[in-house]
């Protein structure tokens, strides 16, 4: 049996895709064979999403209609008078988002460094290595490039403060420790385009005047990691590290360091602590690691995706690349889709995109009986935000609608989920990766487990106990050392306002 | 014995080494390697005394993260994500089959000294939660049916 | 800039703490201290400056141009008495009976801020109580994760005997393995226990033991001074650093209840006659080069732990104390009719590790300790507290004779070059058998972590280094090591400033404490009609009556000791890992 659920752009920004995911996962669930097709040509229909069974047409609103329409109409093979659909309309146009491979360039396309170099790699740094440094940096810096971790410090401002910096010795160091949950696109990066991120090193190091350089990479990305170990040695082998870069007498020594399992190591100053043998716990700032960084030496931390997007910069110049995104945010970004998503992939977008394109025409909605509740964007740190909220604009403006971009991380939240499960869940991470440097975070975390394991145990909210919780949280922003402490409001209080509007049980 | 194994991690963490002291971690690192998934306080202490850092140092390491351990406590280790998006993907019933299977609680080890449960933050194999670590070996797409079909392959030692 | 409201000008960068102290405007702290670099991690010098998102650490910003900022805003306010409620979460109640009751930096933010159990106590998540060390306690159930005594311990000392392990609410301040830290490193100096802002690391506490000796015993009890302490114990009493109150000190004593009131300057004049003699006998034979002071035994322990090499070129004089100790066990004894057995020795004591020396097995002389109890500065301001005794308005007592005379030689003992000095100028004399033209030795004074000179003697040059910090004596001794340098007399402290910044001293967040002292020590030394341990009186008759002549029989057996090579002695600390502790 054949059914055709409605794929045209309208459709798919109502959710289409997840009517027609669903069908998928009912016919399991039956063990009904059927074969779902998306018909971008099928048409469309007001309120709710065209479905076509067996010639007859359909429109269903919601999950339940859906598993009766397949009980009746495909399983019974009735007709579902309820369901029929008054009035077709023709396909509907809207605009979704096309992806951009600007980081995703090369995925896919080369095994070696020899597919890598007939894929135009490496140009970038010949190109690079022709100009001088302050040209480099300049040129980051007006493609108005935003560093891709989180906290979207531009990243051309920090090259320049660092090449300022007078010093023997700098360093340029990698940030690969994608510990935030929810995030996985530096590792996809790895696996698909590891010279990339190493000509983007090389060339940030030419840009700031530094030698040494450091990848920090996850410990529990250790497996990823020999796919980084293979490019480097590769790139040592053709001379594109070590001495005396392709005669241009720039010197770079590259090695990379692994993580031992500590979320705050992605935080860049307790990272460079990492590296130099210690507990990770950050430090505090100023003196910003441009100035004095590791081993007291200005240093310059970017995030993997950042520094993959730097040969593309230099190549293509920085106009090209500010034709993408936003004004404030230009560019594009990688968004990792998951949780109870349908599709759970890495996907680059033109900062800009709205939340809706991302979950339903990306991410084809949650998979399951369940409705989506929320979703929690830029990771574990970042915001929750509800089905009503879905039409935010993505980037680094998005904050002040109360929603993150943080790290990309897009995590479907299906309406299974209550308050107290997730709450319990974020909280239970923070307290678990405080590093315990400072009072408010050390302390403050412990403090709100003990209020949400009570409630837990109790079985039911208390209205009082998320005063305080709002209180410890909000004080925890105002008065912590490092970003952890200073970010848990988002998640803590977003997902307070969502009881509060009845949005999450 | 011990002393073997500490110089072979040091020798393994020295292989490039841009500044004097920052192949630390990789030594805590390597130890793992060399002595099957934990660094034994013994070896700590002397490869402290091999790179010349106080071995509150190296025991600072050991305890503070979490891939680290200075106790063999188990034959294996599960790891497994207790993050949101491994947790709304059906983790919540990975973690539930893991306890009632194996009766033990996070942090606990079972009575025949099989496994030990840790929770973890984050493995960032998002895209194919729910997700769990044995020993270092992913396990990814899981289900209730497969988690017990693994453990049971590793109770019969079908799996080492 | 702004401060509150009022304007200030500043010419000089310097952080907001500073300014703010420095204009008289309070800013709470807890995990700042001057002696460490700051930590920024307590979260209670926050202030709210414009323009800036979130508050800022005082202790870390330093001031700019035009910049507002306001140090006791309802929102700053909000916040330390927030955080404040966090410590108080994981902090005990039992301050009554706590060794640091009144003097606690917690107990005090709490009063000051007006902080009452509003969160349940959760208890801290260590309750370590490590009482292995005659030096220092630790009892961890107090610790308020300052990380004050972890970075106490590596950038003075170098020896990290500490580090915060685990993390978030279960981090806590750890010897390696969890070791006793009797077994560690540690070399007892007791600056941990300085810095430490609530009484998770004191000295190991003795007063109690010696005040029931006071009310209960019945043998003759003996108390001795030493340089350091007279210009600190005012301290405890809210006078400022370097208040010189040397009689005040000695009437204390006396109402507290002790026999004889002697100086362990005296010992210092002893031990430079001693060691000066050891020095120029030396100078004669041509070695063994370098000679190194042996008076502070924190440096022993380090000596013999770290650097084995350095315990056979030490001076194999006894510390002060110790002579004292055993002067007043015998020669004195013997004048007052008493067997060593009747007598005991209180030495009151800036310093830690003087409780973990007088346990040493080399200084038993006939099965009795010279020196029965060490009371640090801390523990004797405690004990006139506790009795009630109005230290302020005590009338000036002078020491008991004969061992309570001494010169100023003696009296900067308790500085960094003093011992130095006053080797010097007795060795100058003893060596030229000249008249010294300038008693003072400026090229030996100051603070700097390291100082050399090169001093002539008759027609001899002598080449000598002073150093205090382990962390400065490590890199001299290395350099040494690699043959760079070359001194033929070297004068190590443990602590910064010397004795004066002794582990046992009063606490104090005065950045200039040191030098405060110091200054008082110098102008004990100047006001002194003898200012060379070889001219003290009682000294000459002490040699002419009993010792006979310096390096003599009696002198080895009651003034000498030997050094052991403990290298190994701090290994194995592993074998602690997770075994159960027995306190």
């Amino acid at each position: 049996m054949k059914i055709k659920v409605a794929a045209d752009p309208k459709s798919v920004l109502e959710g289409s895709l997840e009517i027609a995911n669903y069908f998928g996962y009912l016919s399991g669930v039956h063990h009904v064979q059927v074969d779902v097709e998306r018909d971008a040509n099928l048409g469309s229909c007001v309120g709710g999403i065209l479905v076509d069974v067996g010639g007859e047409k359909y429109r269903v609103k919601d999950k339940k209609e859906a598993a009766r329409l397949f009980v009746q109409g495909v399983i019974l093979r009735k007709k579902v008078e309820d369901l029929v659909v008054k009035k077709v309309l023709p396909p509907e146009e809207a605009r979704i988002t096309q992806e951009v491979p600007i980081v995703k360039r090369n995925f896919g396309k080369y095994r070696d460094i020899d597919g890598y170099i007939s894929l135009g790699g490496y140009e970038a740094l010949k190109k690079a290595l022709k100009m001088k440094p302050e040209k480099v940096v300049e040129e980051v810096k007006n493609s108005g490039l935003r560093g891709r971790g989180g906290a979207g410090f531009p990243t051309g401002l920090k090259w320049e403060s660092a090449l300022k910096e007078k010093s023997s010795e700098k360093f340029v160091v990698c940030n690969a420790d994608e510990g935030e949950p929810g995030t996985f696109k530096d590792r996809v990066i790895i696996e698909e385009d590891p010279h990339a991120l190493i000509e983007g090193m090389i060339i940030s190091a030419y840009a700031v005047g530094a030698s040494k350089g450091y990848i920090y990479i996850r410990g529990e990305y250790s497996d990823v990691a020999e796919n980084l170990k293979k490019a480097i040695s590769e790139a040592y082998d053709k001379g594109f590290l070590g001495e005396d870069i392709l005669g241009s007498g720039f010197d770079f020594e590259l090695v990379l360091r692994f993580g031992g399992g500590s979320y705050i190591a992605g935080e860049e100053t307790a990272l460079l602590e990492s590296i130099e043998g210690r507990a990770a716990r950050s430090r505090f700032k100023p003196p910003y690691p441009t100035q004095k960084g590791l081993f007291g030496k200005p240093t310059v931390v970017n995030n993997v995706e950042t520094l993959v997007k730097v040969p593309w910069i230099i190549l293509n110049g920085a106009e090209q690349y500010k034709k993408y995104g936003t004004e404030s945010s230009p560019g594009t970004k990688l968004f990792s889709i998951c949780g109870k998503a349908n599709k759970r992939v890495v996907v680059e977008l033109p900062l800009g995109v709205t939340l809706r394109e991302i979950v339903y025409a990306y991410g084809e909605g949650v998979y399951g009986e369940g409705e989506l509740a929320m979703v929690q964007t830029g990771g574990k740190a970042g915001t929750f935000v509800s089905k009503e909220k879905i039409d935010v604009k993505l980037d680094f403006d998005a904050v002040k609608e109360g929603v993150s971009l943080g790290s990309g991380a897009i995590v479907l939240i299906d309406d299974k989920s209550t308050f107290l499960d997730i709450a319990l869940n974020v909280i239970e991470f923070f307290e678990h990766e405080s590093c315990g440097k400072c009072t408010p975070c050390r302390e403050g975390m412990f403090l709100m487990k003990k209020i949400v394991s009570k409630m837990v145990e109790e079985g039911k909210i208390d209205y009082d106990a998320l005063q305080e919780i709002e209180r410890i949280v909000l004080i925890m922003k105002d008065s912590s050392l490092c970003g952890l402490g200073q970010s848990v409001h988002n998640p803590m209080i977003s997902l307070i306002r969502m009881l509060e509007r009845g949005e999450v049980a | 014995m011990v002393e073997e194994k500490v110089r072979s991690a040091l020798e393994k963490a020295r292989e490039k080494v841009l500044e004097e002291k920052d192949y630390v971690m990789e030594v805590v690192r390597y130890l793992h390697e060399e002595f099957d998934g934990y660094a034994p306080p013994e070896a700590l202490e002397l490869a402290a005394h091999l790179l010349e850092v106080p071995p509150s140092r190296l025991y600072e390491i050991a305890t503070f993260y979490s891939l680290y351990t200075l106790k063999k406590e188990a034959k294996h280790v599960i790891s497994v994500c207790a993050s949101l998006p491994c947790h709304v993907a059906g983790g919540r019933e990975i973690i539930e089959t893991l306890r009632k299977e194996l009766g033990i609680d996070f942090g606990q080890v079972t009575p025949d000294g099989m496994f030990k449960l840790e929770e973890v933050g984050c493995l960032g194999r998002c895209d194919t939660s729910p997700n769990m670590m044995i020993d270092g070996t992913l396990y990814r797409n899981l289900t209730p049916e497969k988690v017990v079909a693994i453990l049971e392959a590793y109770r019969k030692g079908v799996i080492e | 800039m702004t401060i509150n409201g009022r304007e200030y000008e500043f010419d000089k960068p310097m952080t907001v703490l500073d300014t703010a102290r420095k204009v008289g405007i309070y800013i709470p702290t807890l995990c700042y201290h001057p002696r460490i670099t700051q930590n920024g991690s307590c979260r209670m010098c926050l202030v709210e400056i414009e323009g800036q998102r979130l508050l800022q650490t005082a202790c870390t910003t330093y001031i700019r141009d035009g910049m507002k900022l306001w140090t006791h805003s309802e929102r700053v306010k909000a916040a330390v008495r927030h955080n404040l409620e966090l410590l108080r979460m994981i902090h005990p109640d039992d301050c009554q009976t706590c060794e640091v009751n009144g003097r606690c930096e917690l107990q005090d933010l709490l009063q000051r801020f007006g902080v009452e159990r509003t969160i349940d106590y959760y208890g801290n998540a260590v309750d370590i109580l490590d009482e292995s060390s005659p030096a220092i306690r630790r009892d961890l159930e107090k610790c308020v994760k300052c990380f004050r005594c972890v970075k106490a311990c590596e950038e003075i000392q170098d020896l990290s005997v500490y580090a915060m392990i685990k993390r978030g609410h279960y981090e806590y301040p750890a010897t390696a393995f969890d070791a006793p830290v009797y077994n560690t490193v540690c070399v007892g100096c007791g600056q941990c226990s300085f810095v430490c802002p609530v009484g998770a690391i004191t000295e190991k506490p003795d007063w109690r033991k010696v005040l029931e000796l006071l009310e209960d015993g019945d043998k003759v009890v003996i108390v001795q001074t030493a340089p350091a302490t007279r210009v600190a114990i005012a301290e405890e009493f809210g006078a400022e650093p370097g208040t010189i109150s040397t009689g005040k000190m000695v009437a204390a004593l006396r109402r507290l209840g002790f026999d004889y009131v002697f100086d362990t300057n005296f010992g210092a004049d002893l031990t430079i006659v001693e060691e000066g003699n050891e020095f120029v006998e030396r100078v004669n034979k041509g070695g063994p080069f370098p000679m190194f002071t042996s008076c502070c035994p924190a440096w022993v322990n380090y000596a013999e732990k770290v650097f084995p090499w350095v315990t056979k070129h030490l001076s194999s004089a006894r510390s002060p104390h110790m002579m004292l100790g055993a002067i007043a066990k015998t020669y004195f004894a013997d004048k007052i009719g008493k067997k060593p057995e009747d007598i005991v020795v209180v030495s009151i004591m800036p310093c830690t590790a003087k409780k973990d020396e007088i346990l040493r097995d080399q200084l038993i002389i006939d099965g009795w300790q010279p020196v029965d109890y060490v009371l640090t500065t801390r523990e004797l301001g405690k004990l006139i507290r506790l009795k009630g005794i109005p230290f302020m308005s005590l009338p000036e007592e002078d020491y008991d004779h004969p061992l309570g005379v001494s010169t100023g030689a003696a009296a900067i003992f308790g500085v960094t070059g003093g011992v130095m000095e006053a080797a010097l100028r007795t060795a100058y004399e003893v060596i030229t058998g000249e008249t010294l033209p300038k008693v003072e030795f400026d090229e030996v004074r100051g603070l700097d972590g390291v100082r050399d000179a090169t001093i002539k003697i008759g027609d001899k040059e002598v080449k000598i280094a002073v150093v205090h910090g382990l962390k400065n004596t490590e890199m001299l001794l290395k350099k040494m090591e690699r043959g760079e340098v070359f001194y033929h007399f070297v004068e190590v402290m443990a602590c910064p400033g010397g004795c004066i910044g002794g582990g046992g001293q009063p606490k104090s967040l005065d950045p200039d404490v040191i030098r405060k002292r110091a200054e008082a020590i110098y102008e004990i030394d100047e006001m002194m009609e003898l200012r060379k341990s070889h001219e003290n009186p009682a000294i000459k008759q002490l040699y002419k009556e009993f010792l006979k002549k310096p390096l003599g029989e009696l002198s080895e057996k009651l003034l000498h000791t030997h050094y052991r090579d403990r290298s190994k002695e701090y290994l194995n600390l592993w074998k602690y890992y997770e075994k159960e502790r027995v306190s």
